[in-house]
């Protein structure tokens, strides 16, 4: 396992329009990720948590190039793909597999469970017809299905096989990167816990760099060696997965931890509960200042008016929040504002 | 049509009960007929108590909520059984005495406001209607108390608000609508089917906290149909476990998180990710929910569970372990198995 990050986002940025005028403009957008900054290391998972509306799943299908960014980079081993075309595409899809939500809406119901799993090793040329099903088989027994399942199709597997084989489709090209997008959202809870360990598994035998983007605080812990923490399309935290998780810095995690609940009665119940009030904000008006701000318990004069930004306050992890200015804050004003507050 | 007690159980201790289902037995009958559905359910809910009713998809948790409030789907017959809600029996008491308890005295909340709620009416008019229904009230005084509701369930500018439409409203908002609705009837239950499982972990912690809230302040008990341990441990009182139409577990909160006396509820603890054990295997139960029509007999969860003796092929009685605390396991009533997490 090298340091040398296998996927690098930079400045991340994308904005959908929400309306368009009579002649076809558009006349409003939502910025659903406002210039974002992910590393991931090979073996190393990133988990990002965030609520509807953080920017998650945005973030993750710009790193995938799902989605073209706005503005931002993206690279794969040190090599800009953020506008590759072609060949080039086609060679970070060998690279970099995504495993979304919803195994229903992800297997063509025409197709057996063979072809879905093998289709990657046909399309880029790695094997013939005649191997399909042999290959299929492998791929099967190494996310611990029955190889016997190729010639079935998807609506006869249950939720946790179908998620299954979107993962060995996933695996087929033997990717660098997986991207995974609430992997276990759509499944019952004993399910849930057979694809998070065989996602534990596959990492550990085969040192994939993992990008798990959950609402689900649990989980993400559960499976992360770093986390980032989102809202409104902000990184707001960003840290190892024990700090973040254990020790959060951020009002926003902090709430978001704190609503989480433990299942375990005594511990649930001595818990020091952060109860937020109101809606989270439209994400196509964004308060001024911090976008947490209307809702966060310890907000001051300044957030309003003052966007802090995600800076490092040592312990390899950074935060945007102007009660954690790290080593130089931003502005001598808010600095002056901060030591009053404090 | 009442159960008999079972040979080593007890019928539930129904003194204090607002709520008792004895030997609840659900079929389906439309299409491929499938016996039991729901098999000899038995639970009580306490005044003023919250009870969870936990278990995975299939297991029969939300259909026993339906029977309760009486809106079962056409093709799901009760072969049997009782639900007792203050002194009254819900399956025979007739259409308009049904009526007169669901959206009264008991109240209900779903898991999709959206679609629970009428799109098409205000929704001052949704809360004021249990107001005119249930208590005979004018318009006005109706559209009063829909105001105190609105503002009781913590909706900002309740004046104004009671002339929105649903699909103004964010799904906080509208579930917070939707137990507005359910109180207004001044109910002494609400059946609450996953309420909080389609919202956001910061807007579902602001509905719970709503909830504890109305359970002091009004007395209310709550039946909690839920499949997530975290909100049974913040919330319940406690708890009753379902596998595959049968009830496995009933257990006091503390004691079905402790000591689970049932591999089945031992093992949907296991499944949790826990902090201490980033990282770690996490138990996994193997297999799945047999679907309806295929339950094997004797214990149901046998073929999955990994303490299957041969007396599991045999019906498993309910045992009590301890204060309030029943199995269906006989392996752990005989003192074959200890209950606890290791289970």
């Amino acid at each position: 396992m090298t340091d040398a990050p296998v996927l690098r986002a930079t400045g991340l940025t994308k904005s959908f329009p929400l309306r368009r005028s009579a002649l076809g403009r558009v006349v409003d957008r939502v910025r659903a990720v406002d210039g974002v900054d992910l590393t991931v290391t090979a073996g190393r998972t990133l988990g990002i948590v965030g609520e509807s509306g953080s920017g998650k799943t945005t973030v993750s299908r710009l790193v995938s190039r799902l989605l073209t960014v706005d503005a931002g980079t993206v690279e794969v081993d040190g090599v800009d793909v953020t506008a590759a075309r072609g060949r080039a595409l086609k060679a970070l899809r060998a690279s970099l597999q995504m495993i979304f939500q919803d195994p229903y809406g992800a297997l063509d119901p025409t197709k057996t469970v063979g072809h879905a799993v093998a289709e990657p090793l046909l399309v880029h040329g790695r094997i013939g017809r005649r191997e399909l099903t042999d290959r299929a088989a492998d791929l099967l027994s190494r996310v611990t299905l029955d190889p016997g399942l190729v010639h079935r199709y998807p609506e006869e597997l249950s939720g946790g096989q179908r998620q299954r084989v979107c993962i060995a489709r996933a695996l087929a090209l033997e990717p660098r990167i997986l991207v995974a997008d609430e992997p276990t959202s759509a499944l019952d809870l004993s399910t849930r816990s057979e694809i998070l360990n065989l996602l534990l598994r596959l990492q550990k035998e085969n040192g994939q760099a993992i990008v798990l983007v959950s609402h689900d605080f649990a989980t993400v812990r559960h499976l992360s060696h770093r986390i980032v923490v989102m809202y409104l399309g902000r990184v707001v935290e960003e840290g190892p997965a024990a700090l973040v998780a254990g020790e959060p810095l951020h009002p926003y995690t902090e709430a978001l931890l704190s609503a989480v609940p433990v299942a375990d009665p005594d511990e649930q119940r001595g818990r020091k509960r952060i109860v937020l009030h109101g809606d989270p904000p439209d994400p196509a008006r964004p308060p001024s200042g911090c976008r947490f701000r209307t809702r966060c318990p310890v907000a001051m004069d300044e957030c309003a008016r003052i966007d802090p930004p995600l800076v490092p306050v040592g312990g390899e992890r950074s935060v945007a929040c102007l009660r954690h200015p790290g080593p130089a804050p931003v502005e001598p004003a808010a600095a002056a504002a901060i030591r009053v507050a404090r | 049509m009442t159960a008999a007690p079972l040979a080593t159980g007890t019928a539930p201790d129904t003194a204090g009960a607002l709520l008792s289902v004895r030997g609840l037995t659900l079929d389906l009958v439309g299409g491929t007929p499938q016996p039991g559905l729901v098999q000899g359910v038995e639970f009580t809910v306490p005044k003023g108590r919250s009870v969870a009713l936990i278990g995975e998809s299939g297991c029969g948790k939300t259909l026993t909520a339906m029977a309760i409030l009486g809106l079962l789907p056409r093709a799901v017959r009760v072969v049997s059984g009782e639900i007792v809600f203050a002194g009254t029996d819900l399956l025979t008491c007739g259409p308009r005495e049904l009526r007169r308890i669901r959206g009264g005295p008991v109240g209900a909340v779903f898991q999709e406001p959206m679609s629970s709620l009428n799109p098409t009416m205000t929704v001052g008019d949704q809360i004021a209607e249990a107001r005119r229904i249930h208590f005979r009230e004018g318009r006005r005084t109706a559209r009063e108390h829909a105001r105190e509701l609105l503002d009781r369930v913590g909706i900002p500018d309740a004046r104004r608000r009671l002339d929105s439409y649903p699909h103004e409203m964010s799904g906080g908002m509208q579930q917070r609508v939707m137990i507005a609705a359910a109180i207004a009837g001044e109910p002494r239950l609400v059946v609450a089917d996953e309420p909080t499982t389609a919202l956001d972990v910061t807007i579902q912690a602001e509905i719970l906290e709503l909830l504890r809230d109305l359970r002091r302040d009004l007395g209310l008990a709550v039946l909690l149909v839920t499949h997530d341990l975290g909100v049974v441990a913040d919330f319940c009182d406690e708890v009753v476990v379902m596998y595959a139409g049968h009830v496995v577990e009933r257990a006091p909160v503390r004691d079905a998180f402790r000591t689970p006396a049932h591999p089945y509820t031992s093992a949907l603890l296991g499944s949790v990710p826990r902090s201490d054990h980033a990282r770690t295997p996490l138990q996994v139960i193997g297999g799945r929910v047999p679907p309806a029509g295929s339950f094997p007999g004797g214990c149901r969860f046998q073929p999955r569970c990994r303490h299957t003796a041969p007396a599991c092929a045999e019906p498993q009685p309910d045992t009590v372990v301890g204060s309030g605390h029943h199995t269906r396991c006989g392996r752990v009533a005989a003192g074959g198995l200890q209950p606890g997490r290791e289970l």
